[in-house]
């Protein structure tokens, strides 16, 4: 048993046992101190989309399928919705991207006296889209859509057909299927409202 | 016992064994990250951060770390530090954060910091250790810093964000700018390094010369 204990091997273990607990301490204690709530994520991007920080109130808070585009988890009111302007904002995520993956945005849509429009566009996060850089600010403002009678968006064309259904991705290059998730993700919330979501 | 010569390791982190442009270490955050002269500073800024701790903590546990497992252990414990400054960032400087993105945690995998861990703070003490670290921090800045603000100058047409003029040539802001770029930089650098130490070299063999001519004339 004393020769165990004496054994490089049971020093190299034990040494490295030793690192792990201390670093695994120090870590579980620093992240204690330093967490970042869901709420202070979601004051920053507000923040980064309105450049201040603004009253919000959740109307959603439970993911909802939007058919095959992707699916819309939050969506929050920015101001009083009493008021003839507010803005909705809705955390969309769209999907059939490259390598079947998916771009997570928050989509900033203005009601202005009733008139529905998306008017800021700001990534969260993206699964697998190689090709992201693609997307920038000129090619979200392309996506800036009027939403009394929007048709759904494709990367070729800003109009496909009004059917869901009837919907079909041609295969194309990385780039442009990153740029598909991007579409379906307004695509997500032309359909929320188009279905009668925000009634 | 040696005494440590903190002129030449500052020299040698800098100048004549910078990481990025001499020993060609770290070249993924290199060749990524340079698109903008700011993203060179906020990645040496975490480099030098985790260079320093690094090299300081291995140090004092080099008489305790076996041999046999030191590479795993230098890992551990540059990962542990790599965590640390993600924490602080994501709390304190979000947008600093967001902007390295997904290079923060690949400075686990760095071969600046394995490589200064494994050469030097393995083998020196710990204060020689940290300046080790920070002067290797602060090449490893410089040289991101000057390819990126290369690259944005040339590709974007501005410098830290303030518009320059309108002319950009595509080709330095895409990812086959980078790896030229980079070339032309260690080109660039080597050059002037040889020809430093050429003319160090030329002027030692004249004042050597001159002092043996003296000397022949003094014995006539």
């Amino acid at each position: 048993m004393a020769k165990l204990f004496h054994s490089i091997w049971f020093k190299c273990i034990s040494c490295l046992f030793v690192i792990l607990l201390f670093s695994g301490a120090s870590i579980a204690i620093l992240s204690d101190l330093l967490y970042v709530s869901p709420e202070e994520r979601i004051s920053r991007s507000i923040t980064k989309i309105y450049g201040e920080e603004k009253e919000y109130s959740i109307i959603l808070d439970e993911e909802v399928e939007c058919a095959d585009f992707g699916y819309i988890d939050k969506i929050f009111i920015v101001g009083d919705k009493n008021d003839t302007e507010f803005d909705y904002l809705f955390h969309a995520t769209g999907e059939n991207g490259f390598k079947d993956g998916s771009i997570t945005y928050w989509i900033r849509v203005a009601s202005n006296n009733g008139v529905l429009s998306i008017g800021k566009m700001v990534i969260e996060s993206n699964k697998s889209q190689s090709f992201i850089s693609s997307i920038n600010d000129s090619w979200h403002s392309n996506l800036y859509v009027d939403l009394q009678d929007a048709k759904y968006l494709t990367p070729w064309n800003k109009v496909a057909n009004k059917n869901p259904d009837e919907y079909e991705l041609i295969p194309t290059t990385g780039a442009t299927n990153s740029k598909n998730a991007s579409c379906n993700a307004v695509n997500c919330v032309i359909y929320f409202i188009s279905q009668g979501g925000l009634a | 016992m040696m005494k440590t010569n903190f002129k030449k390791i500052a020299k040698d982190g800098v100048i004549a064994q910078n990481p990025t442009l001499k020993l060609v270490l770290g070249t993924c955050p290199t060749l990524a990250l340079t698109t903008l002269a700011m993203n060179g500073i906020y990645m040496g800024i975490a480099v030098t951060f985790v260079l320093i701790c690094s090299n300081v903590f291995i140090s004092i546990l080099r008489k305790i770390i076996p041999n046999q497992v030191r590479i795993p252990a230098f890992v551990l414990i540059i990962a542990t530090f790599v965590t640390i400054v993600r924490l602080i960032l994501d709390k304190l400087l979000p947008d600093l954060y967001e902007s390295l993105g997904l290079y923060l945690p690949l400075i686990v995998v760095n071969c600046v910091i394995l490589a200064r861990a494994e050469s030097f703070a393995s083998k020196n003490g710990i204060l020689a250790s940290a300046c080790d670290g920070l002067f290797m921090g602060i090449g490893f800045m410089l040289a991101l810093t000057l390819m990126g603000a290369f690259r944005e100058i040339l590709g974007s047409g501005t410098i830290f964000g303030v518009k320059l003029w309108d002319f950009q040539i595509g080709f330095f802001a895409s990812s086959a700018g980078s790896f030229f770029t980079y070339a032309l930089f260690i080109a660039f650098f080597s050059l002037a390094s040889s020809l430093i130490t050429n003319s160090k070299k030329k002027k030692e063999f004249f004042n050597e010369r001159e002092s043996l001519v003296n000397n022949c004339k003094e014995e006539k």
